[in-house]
């Protein structure tokens, strides 16, 4: 896992179709995307990172199989390295806005994802 | 001791004597071992003749069923001349529901020359009254028969009118003992003895048929399925309860003691589980005489909760009758549970709802994002980068979306069709391995990205009659199950047959469900381990227990938390009816 993570986008999503789609779609407009399934395969590739390489953004889904967008959210607060990233809710669920409250979230990006507005996002928060 | 008797003398007559007193509380503690009016009676009658036969004094024990008693204890007492033994039908004093009252009067007979003084002690017995009446005369208390006979006679021309008094003889050196009867024939005189007595009767006729009216209401009250209670102000003693009052709740409600002393396993709570304090408690609030309407209160018992709304009144005594707070239950427990059932219903369709939406939105997601990106490149100039290549993966992509897309809403207009009980299969002749094999590799591309390893234990072709389309579904959700709930492990579908049965059975060694929520599974908006973080809509088992029964089939699961499941499906190769799935 000693992977080395680029100023890109981190992707922490369940669903291989958003995943792989988001990886293809950022590719062509000029990011360079790192997915994870779930909260806790993305905690130990951000942990084994170093902090040059760590990304420039996170997007992360809520609903997740082992370790999910809550608990990822409260282990990164933890963590003073992981905790600076700009960070946003990946979901289709509801009542986002007090969500991203509740989990001191940076912003939302809600599915279905409209990209141009994730890419104004990107652009923002990644130079 | 059920009976009191209050010795005291009213209306300034005699009080009663010492030996006299002691025999009436000897009397009535036997009264209360005893079990109705008659055995009462000769209790009463055996002691009082004991004492009088010790004694100077002279006793008469009778009541309306007088008649009864004589045949009963002529022998005993040697009465063998039944014509001194007059027929009778009522008494004169005894039926009456006055209780606790020695009630004495005078017979102040001028046209003897003496007077006779009797007293009728009334005991209320268990179910009835008992009356004793001694008469001596002033002159001579200890009067001897032959003396008497002629006071007698005379008091019985005085009340022929309206009493009629019964003489027996005990033995010449004793007084004798009688009891009066009322008569229909009335002297009106104010005053007089026979008005008085009759006066009497009247009442004891009124108060019969109150008692008659009181009979009839408690008839009606017991057909009514409503738990009617009359509560003594105050005390809260329930005087009476109807039928489905007394078989309330667990037990018998209890009576004759303050409600405020009920002690039970029970617990009485509001609506909101708070314990409530005495005061609050509906029917000691009743028995302080507030109008209730509609109190809600809860009562817990060790079997099951009952709640209930009552409504209370204070009635005023009207026409003999004291007054009495009347109190309703009203029993809403099965509205109560209807009504949290509904709640449980609106709270899970309105979680499958938001549950369906995300459920919808997720396949949305990668097609918009591959359509946003193409127009993004087009409005760019960039063209170039839309290769046939990529255009092939997109659509492909989009295809895959749409058709998972569809199978979702499939499932919610099936949960829809077989709510409604418009679900049906068409059975034709095909091979179940051969489906099995079909939805396997439906499967593949979706078990590799959850890395899950799929094998198929089938030996030869399974035919039977099934709807192919249904059974493919019902197989593909639980596949679908199996591959989300056991990322990166194995799955393996086995089928086999049993003379006429066919078995399908696919074991995962994913996470498992526990106990507690095998049954609950197969049921609608139920998800597999209730987990919130794996998408899913709970229909999918619903759905496929549904077409299994509609093939009259069976489908159950093993499971073990942590070590995977085993979803079985037993199909007849020929069902002979398909009902349709209500």
């Amino acid at each position: 896992m000693n992977m080395k993570l680029a100023k890109n986008i981190f992707v922490i999503e369940d669903d291989s179709y958003t995943q792989t789609s988001l990886t293809e779609v950022l590719a062509d407009q000029g990011y360079l995307v790192v997915g994870a399934k779930d909260g806790e395969e993305a905690l130990a590739l951000l942990t084994d990172t170093d902090d040059e390489s760590l990304p420039g953004v996170i997007l992360l889904d809520l609903m997740m199989p082992v370790m999910d967008g809550y608990a990822f959210r409260s282990a990164q607060l933890d963590d003073r390295r992981l905790a600076k990233i700009p960070t946003f809710l990946l979901s289709a669920a509801d009542g986002l806005v007090e969500k991203c409250s509740e989990l001191k979230m940076d912003g939302i990006v809600k599915k279905p994802v409209d990209l141009e507005y994730l890419l104004n996002l990107i652009l923002k928060y990644c130079t | 001791m059920n009976s009191k008797i209050d010795f005291s003398p009213i209306d300034g007559g005699q009080p009663i004597l010492k030996w006299q007193f002691d025999l009436f509380v000897q009397a009535s503690q036997k009264i209360v071992a005893s079990t109705g009016f008659e055995s009462v009676l000769r209790v009463l009658a055996e002691t009082a003749l004991e004492v009088m036969r010790g004694t100077e004094a002279n006793w008469g024990v009778f009541d309306h069923r007088c008649e009864n008693f004589m045949e009963f204890y002529k022998p005993k007492l040697g009465w063998q001349k039944s014509s001194q033994i007059f027929p009778l039908k009522t008494s004169m004093i005894a039926p009456n529901n006055i209780p606790n009252i020695v009630r004495i009067f005078e017979f102040d007979s001028n046209s003897l020359g003496r007077s006779i003084f009797g007293f009728i002690p009334l005991i209320n017995g268990r179910t009835e009254p008992v009356a004793f009446l001694q008469v001596y005369s002033n002159e001579n208390l200890d009067l001897p028969l032959k003396q008497t006979l002629p006071v007698l006679q005379g008091l019985s021309d005085l009340g022929s009118k309206a009493i009629q008094p019964y003489i027996f003889e005990m033995d010449s050196n004793h007084s004798p003992c009688f009891c009066f009867q009322g008569s229909n024939q009335r002297d009106d005189s104010v005053g007089s003895n026979a008005n008085q007595l009759r006066l009497l009767a009247d009442r004891v006729q009124a108060r019969k048929v109150i008692e008659s009216q009181q009979k009839w209401l408690e008839t009606i009250l017991d057909t009514l399925k409503v738990p009617v209670f009359f509560l003594e102000p105050g005390t809260g003693h329930i005087l009476f309860s109807n039928r489905v009052a007394t078989k309330l709740g667990p037990g018998v409600v209890p009576r004759d003691i303050p409600n405020s002393k009920w002690s039970s396993d029970s617990r009485l709570t509001d609506e909101n589980d708070q314990t409530l304090t005495l005061d609050q408690i509906p029917s000691i609030r009743a028995a302080r005489g507030e109008n209730l309407n509609g109190v809600p209160f809860v009562w817990h018992t060790p079997a099951m909760r009952y709640s209930f709304l009552v409504d209370a009144e204070f009635l005023q005594g009207k026409h003999g009758h004291p007054s009495t707070i009347l109190m309703v239950y009203r029993d809403v427990t099965k509205l109560k549970e209807a009504e949290d059932k509904l709640h449980a219903a609106i709270i899970a369709h309105d979680e499958f709802l938001t549950i369906a939406s995300h459920q919808l939105k997720t396949p949305l997601t990668p097609i918009k994002l591959q359509t946003d990106n193409l127009k993004l490149l087009i409005r760019a100039g960039k063209s170039d980068k839309i290769t046939p290549e990529k255009i092939s993966k997109v659509v492909d992509l989009c295809n895959d979306r749409i058709i998972h897309l569809t199978s979702i809403i499939e499932d919610i207009l099936d949960v829809s069709r077989i709510t409604r009980g418009h679900f049906r299969v068409n059975l034709g002749s095909c091979d179940l391995a051969e489906i099995i094999h079909g939805v396997v590799d439906g499967r593949r591309e979706s078990a590799s990205r959850a890395n899950c390893k799929m094998t198929l234990d089938i030996s030869s072709p399974v035919v039977g009659n099934f709807d192919r389309q249904r059974i493919e579904q019902a197989l593909g959700n639980i596949m679908t199950n199996a591959i989300k709930y056991s990322p990166g492990n194995n799955i393996k579908v086995t089928l086999t047959r049993n003379h006429e049965i066919a078995t399908i059975s696919v074991e995962d060694n994913g996470v498992g469900i526990p106990k507690e929520d095998l049954f609950r599974i197969f049921y609608r908006f139920e998800r597999v381990n209730g987990d919130q973080r794996i998408a899913g809509l709970g229909l999918g088992l619903f759905v496929a227990r549904s077409i299994v029964e509609a093939h009259r089939g069976k489908i159950w699961v093993h499971s073990e938390l942590k070590r995977g499941s085993t979803f079985f499906i037993e199909l007849p190769l020929l069902p002979k009816l398909v009902r349709r799935i209500q």
